[in-house]
């Protein structure tokens, strides 16, 4: 009796994966799976119809760009119903964490909420000169000559090993094929400066930010963001989200979540915590076209 | 490196990004194979993904590739959606996918599971992998195949599932026990 019981779960388990099975036939299979419990989340069936539905399959298709942007806003929804912080890296102590952020340039860029990126590239490459030419008189007048970075005094780090500062020192004079661009600020009176650094071949890179507005984790974070030429711009790749507890010079390594064939620029946006998938692309905090 | 859908499962909402660059154009292709127009495949992709995020922590990589564990969910899906809505399968006609050479080594790479699965059907007898075929790739009920095929029914119904368990065998996502007892 058993073994016809589960001869006729075994044709349930194959039609399902083939064919799919009617309400009958699903409480059928429902009620043998109680008979068989080790058979409960089997998922063996599935599986070997999915490997062979692999056959002559052109997975070179391009997922069109509407439908990708609509799962994207799926997802924010999805993994974003609620305000609650998730992980976000911190590259200062928390000290002060509750104080407002400094002016920032969110409430400029408000004015025109839906602007995209890219947009902004006019106005950044005319704001460029000012804004580097700012940068080396203080790069050159005003910082010490020795330069010191300031460590992160809350990250735990089990072995000795070298600061991001002197990592990226080190990325930099390895790396045959370093792109170096500076930080632009979408805004004249707001001073960010730093650089962002990138190697295509390591895939690797960081950023360097002095005067970067400390912001409360529990109601935003940075995220970075690389726009790809081969990438849909509407949807620039996630470059790593952090935290910034306190107003000085941090160096945080980018986390690209894609492979980076061609940056045309960096971007560092405010969003919720945690970051998100898409983002509204309504607070720009700095910009650096490559 | 965690997986991209144990990185989804733990909350590293960027990985979502990572998940539809690598295998959206996985989902894509199977939903235009087995639904008939554009929209119908666009609405199924999206709840495919979604089913992916629901469904990430079941992923175990010890038991199968990530891409056959989210083509399986997509398989699901675009089954339910042609079953309630009644849909053909987006070909023209049975006879001409009969015509049609199997064993197009263009897309082998896809994964392990899939050159696998593909040395596996070459193992199986004739009638088996004809119909395997036509109910798995091509997404033909059993009843269409036993019309089109002049193969009764339930002959169809046998080949199908010999042929899937000796597949899923041949794959290692089964054991010798289960196929003495398994004789459908």
């Amino acid at each position: 009796m058993n073994e016809e019981k589960k001869e006729r779960l075994f044709e349930l388990l194959a039609d399902q994966s083939m064919v799919g099975l009617d309400e009958k036939e699903l409480m059928e299979l429902k009620q043998l799976k109680i008979q068989f419990p080790d058979w409960e989340n089997d998922l063996s069936f599935e599986l070997a119809a999915a490997a062979i539905g692999f056959t002559n399959l052109d997975t070179n298709k391009i997922v069109p760009a509407s439908l990708r942007a609509r799962i994207l806003a799926d997802a924010d929804k999805f993994f974003n119903p609620t305000e609650e912080p998730r992980e976000v890296r911190s590259f200062a102590p928390r000290k002060d964490v509750s104080s407002p952020a400094t002016e920032t340039v969110g409430s400029i860029v408000e004015v025109e909420p839906n602007r995209p990126i890219w947009q902004w590239l006019g106005w950044a490459v005319a704001a460029a000169a000012c804004v580097a030419l700012a940068f080396n008189l203080w790069l050159t007048r005003v910082q010490p000559t020795t330069e010191i970075v300031k460590q992160p005094e809350n990250i735990q780090t089990p072995t000795p090993k070298l600061s991001e500062a002197q990592e990226r020192d080190q990325f930099i004079a390895s790396a045959t094929d370093v792109v170096k661009k500076d930080w632009k600020s979408p805004i004249d009176e707001q001073k960010i400066l730093g650089d962002i650094v990138w190697s295509n071949s390591q895939q690797k890179g960081y950023v360097r930010f002095r005067g970067l507005p400390t912001n409360n984790p529990t109601k935003e974070c940075y995220q970075l963001w690389i726009v790809d030429e081969t990438q849909d711009k509407k949807t620039p790749i996630s470059g790593g989200v952090f935290d910034i507890a306190e107003n000085g010079e941090i160096v945080i390594p980018i986390d690209a979540q894609l492979e980076i064939k061609k940056p045309i620029m960096f971007a560092v946006t405010k969003e919720k915590p945690g970051g998100v998938v898409v983002s509204k692309q309504t607070e720009f905090v700095a910009i650096a076209k490559v | 490196m965690a997986t991209i859908l144990k990185r989804i499962a733990s909350g590293n909402t960027p990985a979502v990004q990572e998940c539809l660059d690598t295998y959206g154009g996985l989902v894509w292709s199977l939903a235009l194979r087995m639904l008939p127009n554009q929209n119908d495949a666009e609405d199924a992709v999206q709840e495919i993904f979604i089913d992916i995020w629901k469904n990430a922590e079941r992923f175990d990589e010890a038991q199968a590739s990530e891409t056959t564990f989210i083509a399986m969910i997509a398989r699901r899906r675009l089954i339910d959606r042609m079953r309630k809505e009644n849909r053909k399968p987006n070909i023209d006609s049975l006879e001409d996918i009969l015509v049609e050479p199997e064993g197009n080594d263009q897309n082998l790479q896809t994964c392990v599971e899939a050159q696998e699965a593909a040395q596996a059907m070459k193992n199986l007898r004739p009638e088996q992998r004809q119909v395997l075929h036509l109910s798995i790739v091509q997404g033909f009920s059993h009843q269409e195949i036993s019309d089109n095929l002049k193969m009764p029914l339930g002959t169809v119904k046998t080949h199908a599932r010999r042929g899937l368990l000796e597949v899923r065998e041949l794959l290692g996502l089964g054991n010798s026990d289960d196929k003495k007892e398994a004789t459908v």
